[in-house]
């Protein structure tokens, strides 16, 4: 792999908590001396920030299909009349 | 129990497996979500939104290996709604009785995005679709390299492995653009 590359999955080790102490700390004082390596390090923090919540649009997005499916399907009738009721 | 059953169903084919324990839980656990919106004099669409993300919270939480399930699924999902629900109308909050099991139910304190994260996810989601696909397969959908090499055409797990890095290389530096374009990188 690239030497960019390989900083990408030295940093993932990194922010998954998943370096050995001994080279988590030297990971850090790289952060601290190279403002480049600081800021690439936290824009693919944010990386797996947004992929969380993309995870859970996903999420939203199949319970949503689920529930068209239950309120449109002829076979979930007697199930949508029973919630119905409730808010009569 | 339900929560096992979801996680082994989760390893071997995640949509169709989550869809099929997605409609189960609608049909044990929306009525009872239902029934207490009408009574919070709320109305059904209100219920709806508030079982969806009830649902989304409670798979989230079962995937966290460390959870575990000590009353139903239904009866959680409801403590979740309830919570939800004090959340959003915090006015009802002594209308509400809440049991010992569900006093102790937490929500993820970052459940809705902020907007810088919402920004970010728009922009994401128009100019790198493909790599953030093949990222969520990877962290998410708990696959092989072997599988998310034949699902997405790469002959060898090694090659899927470069690739993803080169898709958090990608969206990442997509991150980096939009934080200069916006000044509020703040680190």
């Amino acid at each position: 792999m690239r030497t960019s590359l390989n900083d990408i999955a030295l940093a993932e080790k990194y922010l998954l908590g998943k370096l050995e102490p001994e080279d988590a700390l030297v990971f850090e004082a790289k952060l601290l001396t190279n403002p480049v390596l600081r800021w690439n390090v936290a824009a693919q923090k944010e990386v797996y920030s947004v992929l969380k919540f993309y995870h859970r649009k996903k999420l939203k997005k199949e319970v949503q299909a689920v529930h068209q499916n239950i309120f449109n399907d002829a076979r979930h009738q007697d199930f949508k009349q029973e919630i119905i009721q409730l808010f009569k | 129990m339900e929560c096992i059953q979801l996680k082994e169903g989760i390893s071997v084919q995640p949509e169709a497996a989550r869809e099929k324990v997605f409609e189960a839980l609608y049909r044990k656990a929306f009525p009872g979500v239902a029934r207490f919106v009408s009574k919070m004099n709320g109305t059904l669409e209100d219920s709806s939104d508030i079982f969806q993300d009830a649902l989304v919270i409670y798979y989230e939480k079962t995937q966290d290996e460390s959870f575990v399930l000590e009353t139903s699924a239904e009866a959680y999902i409801l403590g979740i709604a309830k919570h939800l629900w004090i959340r959003k109308f915090t006015r009802d909050r002594m209308r509400i009785s809440l049991d010992i099991t569900e006093i102790n139910i937490t929500l993820p304190n970052d459940y809705d995005p902020t907007v810088n994260i919402n920004r970010l996810l728009k922009f994401i989601e128009q100019s790198g679709r493909k790599c953030m696909e093949l990222l969520h397969t990877f962290y998410y959908e708990k696959v092989s390299m072997k599988e998310i090499a034949g699902r997405f055409g790469f002959v060898t797990e090694r090659s899927a492995t470069v690739q993803k890095f080169k898709c958090l290389e990608k969206v990442r530096d997509k991150i980096k653009e939009k934080s200069i374009a916006y000044e509020d990188f703040i680190e």
